[in-house]
């Protein structure tokens, strides 16, 4: 499991997380929600050891990531990026085998065994059929779903997806989250998925965390999470909350009425 | 997780070109040095007939061959030609595959092995010694290769102390840092020929680099860098295909990126300073190889390295083998035809690669 602890980290002379308090268990989806440069990617770095944490801690199923070796904290975290590099020239499986690495030695190559895993991580996620094509043919949702089997094959215990969905057409957009939940569930992953859409986080999370200015200001189910206040508070958008026809789910739209106040930096709740 | 798979599917996986064979094309690279150095052994300024060569060569070897050639040939052959040959296909395989780990490490496809200073560090070196009173008070065993080797790892090592930051290297800092060191170590260069004229020539003809020094001395040299280099960096092909995500990925995959990068560039650094260190400045050897390899056969650094370091060889001994024989009696510097060959080369890939940028 996930948990991060009164992390301050950020750049340096900008710190952009302040005090963040975070968990998500195994098998948990929780979605992070909040505007462009409230601190979302800087928390996914965090994690992962690539920004280095000023003060408070992110435990890895209960160690540090400063403690744990590069190699051992990328069997225990994945991280699907926003826009993923899928180096021209190597065919699908070669990249999703790439995700083998903290399970090879330094100089050791692939065998049987990561053969194996990579392809039931592309199966997962369906892109087998692709296993032959090299990277530059590969369409956004392709490659979206080859660079998830990379991840799965990392066999990581936590799964960070940094808006995996931000480059995606609706369908693709439904279907990515809905098999990193399904994926969540059935490996009993913990699943910390950033995300713009409100409405998308709302029908697949089991909560919602809303960063802003580097601090959770909520966290909690979609029904309590997503309050036409919280939202207007985070985004600085007005916004009415309506129920989803056949989830029940709550779902946001934009409010155009005059008492709308916009704030500088604020971004469309409508994705 | 999701059932086993069967051997059926393991064979169809491996048909991906997972296990893309790299015994082939080395052997055919081999087979392309060998006749590239048969030739050149054959072809010189000396008319000394094929099966004479072939006999001295035996005659050497301790084979029983009756030496009834004068003595004159068995010089050139065994302490000329061959020599000679050999250093080139040495200097030419560590330029190609530390170019081929440069461009792997930048993530850049037009990266080459003096982009952090090894040729201008040497080149300044060497000049020092050139105008120095040490440079012909040596005989034979001249102190310039040891004092370009030293010059070049003293800039390698400046450029990257400068690009260095609290936590990290980047590799645009290291760029950067290689193009103010050289800079400064070139202007120098400049500065020193003009004051002094009458070892200008002699500066220049280091600086372009050739082969007309070659001995079984400076083979002896080169050969322990760039085969421990060699041997040392090949096992790194599927480190350095990781690296080829951008640099966050790749740590996020489990590299760890700094200690990666830090032990490719020092080895391939500490190898092409020694094959400048008894060369001088062979141009575009080290960037336009690594190119035509990976057109040949691909991006796959576990393929790439060892295969730019066969036609790296053959490549420059046929250089050689043109800049020797070309202008009789006058020899034209080596780096002069590698130039000739590896412009237009790189142009046709940067047309090429602008092409590819415009489409997508």
């Amino acid at each position: 499991m996930l948990s991060v602890r009164n992390l301050w980290a950020g750049y340096p002379g900008r710190p952009v997380l302040r005090g963040v308090d975070l968990e998500a268990g195994a098998g948990e989806v929780v979605a992070l929600a909040g505007p462009n440069g409230s601190g979302k990617t800087t928390l996914v770095r965090a994690a992962t050891g690539v920004v280095r944490p000023e003060r408070g801690a992110v435990l890895l199923d209960g160690d540090d990531v400063r403690s744990l070796s590069t190699r051992e904290r990328a069997r225990r975290v994945a991280v699907v990026p926003q826009s993923a590099a899928l180096p021209a020239g190597f065919s699908a499986l070669e990249q999703v085998l790439m995700g083998r690495t903290p399970h090879l030695g330094l100089l050791e190559s692939e065998g049987p065994r990561d053969l194996e895993v990579a392809r039931e991580a592309m199966e997962a996620t369906g892109c087998w059929s692709l296993a032959s094509r090299p990277a530059q043919e590969l369409s956004g949702g392709e490659r979206q779903r080859v660079v998830l089997a990379r991840a799965l094959a990392q066999q990581p215990r936590i799964l960070l997806l940094d808006e995996p969905t931000s480059h995606l057409d609706l369908a693709h957009q439904v279907r990515a989250l809905q098999l990193a939940l399904r994926l969540g569930r059935s490996l009993g992953m913990a699943v910390l998925a950033a995300v713009h859409d409100l409405t998308l986080a709302s029908l697949f999370a089991d909560r919602i965390a809303f960063l802003s200015e580097g601090r959770i200001v909520i966290d909690g189910p979609p029904e309590e999470a997503l309050r036409p206040e919280v939202i207007e508070r985070v985004y600085g958008q007005a916004v009415v909350v309506l129920r989803h026809p056949t989830s029940g789910r709550p779902v946001v739209l934009p409010d155009l009425a005059p008492r709308a106040v916009p704030r500088g930096g604020g971004e469309s709740v409508a994705g | 997780m999701l059932g086993v798979l069967r051997r059926g599917r393991l064979n169809q996986a491996r048909a991906y070109g997972l296990r893309r064979p790299v015994f082939g094309p080395f052997a055919l690279g081999l087979g392309a040095v060998a006749v590239a150095a048969v030739l050149a052994m054959l072809w010189g300024a000396a008319d000394i007939p094929a099966t004479t060569v072939g006999r001295i060569v035996l005659h050497r070897l301790g084979l029983p061959v009756e030496a009834d050639w004068p003595r004159s040939w068995d010089a050139i052959v065994w302490e000329i030609r061959l020599p000679r040959v050999v250093l080139a296909g040495l200097v030419g395989a560590t330029l190609a595959y530390s170019g081929a780990v440069y461009q792997g490490v930048f993530r850049n496809p037009l990266a080459e092995p003096y982009l952090m200073g090894v040729a201008s560090g040497a080149g300044l070196a060497a000049t020092l010694v050139i105008i120095g009173p040490l440079a012909y008070s040596f005989g034979p065993l001249s102190p310039v290769p040891a004092a370009a080797f030293l010059g070049a790892i003293v800039a390698v090592t400046l450029t990257y102390l400068l690009a260095r930051t609290s936590r990290a290297v980047p590799v645009t800092t290291l760029i950067l840092a290689g193009v103010a060191v050289g800079s400064i170590a070139t202007a120098s260069i400049s500065y020193l020929m003009l004051t002094h004229e009458e070892r200008a020539l002699s500066v220049m003809s280091w600086l372009l680099g050739g082969l007309n020094a070659a001995s079984w001395e400076r083979v002896a040299l080169l050969l322990p860098y760039a085969a421990i280099g060699g041997l040392a960096l090949v096992p790194f092909g599927r480190a350095l295909n990781v690296l080829q995500l951008s640099e966050e990925e790749a740590r996020q995959v489990g590299v760890n990126v700094e200690a990666l990068k830090l032990g490719l560039l020092a080895v391939a650094s500490l190898a092409t300073a020694a094959a400048v260190a008894v060369s001088g400045i062979i141009g575009f050897v080290g960037l336009v190889v690594p190119h035509a390899t990976r057109l040949l056969w691909g991006p796959d650094y576990r393929r790439l390295v060892p295969l730019s370091a066969v036609l790296g060889a053959g490549f420059l001994i046929v250089a050689d083998l043109l800049a020797r024989t070309l202008a009789p009696p006058h020899e034209i510097p080596v780096g002069i035809i590698t130039a000739f060959v590896g412009a237009p080369f790189f142009l046709y890939l940067l047309r090429r690669t602008g092409r590819h940028a415009s489409d997508a």
